[in-house]
């Protein structure tokens, strides 16, 4: 097999050989212009590759730099989201269980006979600590932030 | 629990002072020591006894409130996680006691 290299080689001693055929056949006289204008062409598509690549690793970079800086908003709402909805486990869900659970218990408590209070009292206390809690953190946010702007 | 706190028996400082002693991770059993350990905790349950056997209307009441409050509160949530993560994260109104007894270890 052979390699890439080599072939340029082969290509450029057979391209070389080919001119010096045609200049010993037809002169100098003739051989001057061609060479001329396939060295002009030659650095002329090299300029012009040369453009195109900047333009094309300008493109790349900027696309590169709008990438990170949407995966950075991207994470900004993620982390937003996180906070959130930590918040709403920590306070929320709770209101909302102890809700249910205590609007449930009266429900049974109501259909049945002799049923013991205890259950009942049981969420109904827990959703007083639920609100409870929740009040306090949102009264310590408030009043940080109160704080902190002032 | 605008109707329970009003009834006579109970008082709203009471009551506070039961939600600030007693922690939020509270088991059944907990609570259950507390009231028989505890007197102020006992007057205060013997209080909410005489009151739900008393005032049928304010149980009523009572539990159409906290029905309404955990609706609320699950709607709102499900409306949000629906926004965030284009489905609903929470349980839903039908979820038995039996879950929520299960899901806060009670037995």
């Amino acid at each position: 097999m052979v390699d890439r290299q080599t072939k340029w080689l082969i290509g450029a001693a057979g391209l070389a050989v080919t001119f010096a055929g045609l200049g010993l056949l037809l002169g100098s006289q003739f051989l001057t212009p061609v060479l001329t204008v396939i060295f002009s062409g030659a650095v002329l598509a090299a300029v012009v590759a040369g453009i195109f690549q900047t333009l094309s690793d300008r493109a790349a970079t900027k696309r590169a730099t709008m990438q990170i800086d949407l995966q950075k908003k991207l994470e900004a709402i993620q982390s937003m989201w996180k906070i959130a909805d930590q918040q709403m486990r920590e306070h929320y869900f709770p209101i909302a269980t102890a809700a249910r659970g205590l609007s449930q218990i009266i429900h049974l408590w109501k259909k049945a006979t002799a049923s013991p209070i205890l259950p009942i009292f049981y969420w109904f206390v827990r959703l007083r600590i639920a609100t409870t809690v929740m009040l306090k953190k949102t009264t310590f946010f408030i009043l940080t932030s109160y704080l902190a702007d002032s | 629990m605008s109707s329970i706190n009003a009834a006579s028996g109970l008082s709203q400082l009471e009551l506070s002072t039961l939600s600030v002693s007693l922690g939020p991770d509270l088991t059944f059993y907990g609570l259950s020591n507390e009231v028989q350990n505890n007197d102020n905790t006992r007057l205060i349950f013997s209080n909410f006894e005489n009151w739900l056997k008393s005032e049928e209307d304010g149980v009523d009441k009572l539990e159409k409130e906290a029905e309404y409050f955990h609706s609320l509160i699950t709607a709102e949530i499900n409306h949000l996680y629906d926004q965030w993560y284009a489905t609903t994260y929470v349980p839903k109104p039908g979820q038995s006691l039996a879950d929520i007894a299960k899901y806060l270890n009670l037995p």
